[in-house]
């Protein structure tokens, strides 16, 4: 049995959480933590798959966050549908940016990315007429889903974002696409000798990370039912998958699914138990111990452990 | 096969290639060799797609390909393996391979499948799983050799085989080139400062200096050429008489 299967079948298993009478704290937290596996492998696909490091998710997370909000604001179209929309442009967005800046390498291209939710900021605010600029939109909420139905109805929508990243990472990983994306990453030179289109290939995955990331804004901007500058473009909001993707093993389908888990856990006992204003320190903290003594992440460190176990075994 | 007609190649300056004309014939091992900084590298890159010439024209097999980039020249039959060796380190020999294999030009079934043959025939299969980044330079080698074969090209740009490795290894590496050519009919470059190697093993010597080509003919030719032994040893050298230079250059 593998790994994905052990996924799939677990992924069943929480989809009853949504119909069984389930304490509503427990399927907020899901959904939330859900969103983060979804909005982690997709910046998977470019963070860890190619190997570059964007700190600019958010503004892909926000473009889509903002057309669901707008669509509904001004058209009233329901946010249901307009996630699909919302990821589009955070799709083109995604080719607009992708385009020029992964041409760049290395720190150049990291803080190409960085300067993206800034960007995004500034222009909200230098069209108050459509966004209401550092106000934010408010009331954001499909009217189809009745009040009481509402965490039950967002679990179940968070589920499936989230099965549906994963499929799609393990698919790229065992595609010629990904073995594409993973050679880019170890050396472009050495790609384009073997006859890999390095730039098209990349832009293909920001692409398609920009598409899922988008997807996850758009549910996200209906969850909370409000959409504001601070909330999407934060510097916050576009770190947090790169942590949780460092945290779990970058590059692999199941790090984000381990990071965002294990992170969100973290992050949830700190702010309800310790103390809330720890939050950030604490994911600095575990930021800095990852890097130093597990560059390769949680799964890296089970894997060398399992794998140093197995050499024992066979010597003995 | 190849053709180059003119080719020039400036950085700032500095005229790394200076108005080249050569031609490798199908089929033949062709070496090709110079003092350092004579441009030999440089001339594989442009011929790769990796530099712009400046000027001039390069035809492959009738087709221009000056305008080409690095994928496109790979698709087309051209294969090529680097100086400063470049496998993908976190990926297994097989793997390295089977990206050539799904990325080259024609299918030829599963593509670890494939892998594992050019992983053979260059003498690897007790590698196949391991890490490139636990391999020896000597074994990385040989998977840029695999690589470049499993994009199953039509001739093959081998920068510095040789280099690094001792002389047994020099004549195993010899031998697979030989296998190359006789049994995959595969057209070769090589790049070799082994001067001993470059006069077993070739048909055909071009020889650079200063980006310039200063001789182009077979081994003897070249190694009784003036001009040559003007490069390599000297002018004072070069004027004392009829000596073998292949024999100097390489002890």
């Amino acid at each position: 049995m593998k790994l994905i299967h052990v996924f799939v079948v677990f992924s069943a298993l929480l989809a009853s959480l949504a119909v069984l009478q389930t304490p509503t704290f427990v399927l907020v937290f899901l959904a939330v933590t859900f969103m983060y596996v979804g909005f982690s492998e997709s910046w998977n696909l470019v963070g860890g798959y190619i190997g570059y490091l964007s700190l600019g998710h958010g503004a892909l997370f926000g473009v889509s966050a903002y057309t669901v909000a707008i669509l509904w604001n001004f058209y009233k179209i329901s946010p249901l549908i307009t996630p699909f929309i919302g990821a589009f442009f955070a799709m083109l967005v995604a080719i607009c940016i992708g385009y020029p800046t992964l041409r760049l390498r290395g720190y150049y291209f990291a803080l190409a990315t960085l300067s993206l939710p800034l960007i995004a900021s500034g222009l909200v605010n230098s069209f108050p007429d459509v966004t209401l600029a550092g106000r934010g939109i408010p009331n954001v909420s499909p009217p189809e889903i009745a009040f009481l139905l509402r965490p039950n109805a967002y679990y179940a929508m968070f589920l499936g974002y989230m099965i549906l990243c994963v499929l799609i990472a393990y698919k790229v990983e065992n595609s010629k696409f990904g073995h594409g994306l993973m050679a880019i990453r170890e050396d472009e030179d050495a790609a384009a000798v073997c006859g890999i289109n390095a730039t098209k290939m990349k832009v293909e995955a920001f692409m398609l990370s920009g598409f899922l990331t988008g997807i996850a804004g758009g549910l996200f901007a209906s969850y909370l039912t409000y959409v504001s500058p601070s909330s999407v473009f934060g510097i916050l909001l576009s770190v947090t998958p790169v942590l949780m993707t460092i945290l779990g093993g970058r590059g692999r389908w199941i790090g984000p699914v381990i990071g965002a888990i294990t992170l969100d856990l973290l992050r949830n006992y700190i702010s309800y138990s310790v103390l809330s204003v720890l939050n950030s320190l604490v994911l600095g903290v575990v930021l800095i111990v990852i890097v130093l003594l597990a560059p390769k992440g949680i799964y890296g460190v089970i894997t060398q452990g399992v794998m140093r176990y197995v050499g024992r075994k066979g010597h003995s | 096969m190849l053709e180059g007609k003119g080719i020039v190649k400036r950085f700032g300056g500095l005229v790394a290639l200076d108005a080249v004309d050569f031609t490798v014939q199908k089929g033949t091992i062709t070496g090709l060799i110079g003092p350092n900084g004579s441009g030999k590298t440089t001339l594989f890159n442009v011929i790769t797609g990796f530099y712009r010439l400046d000027e001039g024209h390069l035809f492959f097999m009738e087709k221009s390909i000056e305008r080409k980039s690095p994928h496109e020249i790979a698709k087309m039959g051209i294969g090529r393996t680097f100086q400063i060796v470049k496998p993908f380190l976190s990926m297994t020999a097989e793997e390295n391979v089977a990206v050539a294999s799904l990325f080259g030009r024609e299918k030829h079934g599963e593509a670890y499948r494939d892998a594992r043959k050019w992983i053979d025939f260059c003498g690897l299969e007790h590698k196949r799983n391991i890490l490139a980044s636990e391999l020896t330079l000597v074994e990385v080698k040989r998977v840029e050799m695999a690589r470049a074969l499993a994009i199953k090209p039509e001739l093959l740009l081998l920068d510095e085989p040789l280099a690094g490795l001792n002389p047994v290894e020099v004549n195993e590496a010899l031998a697979i080139i030989q296998k190359i050519r006789s049994d995959l009919g595969i057209t070769i470059v090589i790049i070799e400062h082994v001067i001993s190697a470059i006069m077993r093993t070739c048909d055909e010597v071009i020889v650079l200096h200063h980006g310039a080509k200063i001789a182009q003919g077979s081994p003897q030719e070249v190694a009784n050429s003036p001009a040559v032994m003007e490069a390599y040893l000297g002018r004072a050298f070069a004027r004392s008489g009829s000596m073998n230079a292949s024999a100097h250059v390489s002890s």
